[in-house]
């Protein structure tokens, strides 16, 4: 996540979230590329449920390696944990991830990105999965006085367990 | 719901058809040597956006960051980028450079 972020006020909300145990990928991503900086970013997922639900205490974990490879090119490779309920974790995936800058922040009425990932499953009898999906992102500043960032992933994928396409839309304020 | 590959390329048709009405955005121009800014000070109107143009006369890269416009942009060694800012309230901006923290700068606005 860029340094910029860090002390803005984050009011992400994802959806879609609770069709399977738990989602640590599923994630709002940005438009902008991190040219040059080498980059881990560690996302964890506990979710809570009923006693004796799949849900109640069932865990996702992804750690992602990226490198800013060009001014409008980020790659990440990023490997997935998770669990259900009262079972032990399992190592999922592999993943490549790639984000494309379209536009340059700023420049156009909208900033532009493109998002695609491959997936290989580690889980014997699970299929490998595609995702790629345009990311639509709004600034509006001094708007009363605030600044806000609203960004919208359109995803599309192949894997069976999620719906085929998505849209996980992030609203923050920027301080 | 349009596929991603639909609704991308709508977008770029809009954004070419967009680019246009940018064409008189207002410049404005940084040089980045022996690691500091120059000028320190770059005042730009309030109330438009500005495209900065930052040059690094050095070898080694830098990054033009500001938490105040919300940028952040690497500037390799001997390049110009440009970064787009505002439109801003008139004020005072501070920036900096992220691999030489100490040398720093703002953006007035009036």
């Amino acid at each position: 996540m860029s340094r910029l972020a860090r002390p803005a006020v984050a009011l992400a909300v994802v959806s879609l979230a609770a069709a399977r145990p738990a989602y640590a990928e599923l994630q709002v991503r940005m438009p902008q590329v991190d040219y040059l900086e080498l980059e881990f970013e560690h996302n964890g997922l506990v979710t809570f449920d009923g006693k004796g639900s799949q849900l109640n205490h069932a865990q996702s974990y992804t750690n992602e390696l990226g490198y800013g490879v060009t001014p409008w090119w980020e790659i990440e490779l990023e490997g997935e944990l998770s669990s259900g309920g009262g079972q032990h974790l399992t190592w999922n995936a592999v993943t490549l991830e790639n984000t494309f800058q379209i536009t340059e922040p700023g420049q156009y009425f909208f900033n532009l990105g493109f998002f695609a990932e491959y997936s290989q499953s580690t889980l014997r009898g699970q299929p490998n999965s595609i995702t790629a999906g345009p990311i639509i992102q709004k600034e509006l500043n001094n708007i009363f006085g605030i600044d806000t960032l609203h960004t919208l992933n359109a995803m599309s994928g192949t894997t069976p367990t999620r719906p085929p396409a998505c849209r996980s839309p992030g609203n923050r304020l920027r301080s | 719901m349009p596929s991603p590959l639909t609704a991308t390329a709508a977008l770029l048709a809009l954004l070419a058809l967009a680019q246009p009405a940018f064409a008189d955005t207002p410049t404005a121009s940084l040089t980045i040597r022996n690691q500091q800014f120059e000028p320190t000070e770059v005042e730009v109107p309030a109330g438009q956006k500005i495209e900065l143009h930052v040059k690094n006369s050095d070898v080694q890269p830098a990054e033009f960051e500001s938490g105040e416009l919300h940028r952040e942009k690497v500037v390799p060694g001997g390049q110009e980028v440009v970064v787009f800012i505002g439109p801003l309230r008139a004020g005072s901006y501070e920036f900096f450079n992220d691999f030489h923290p100490s040398s720093r700068g703002h953006v007035v606005a009036r």
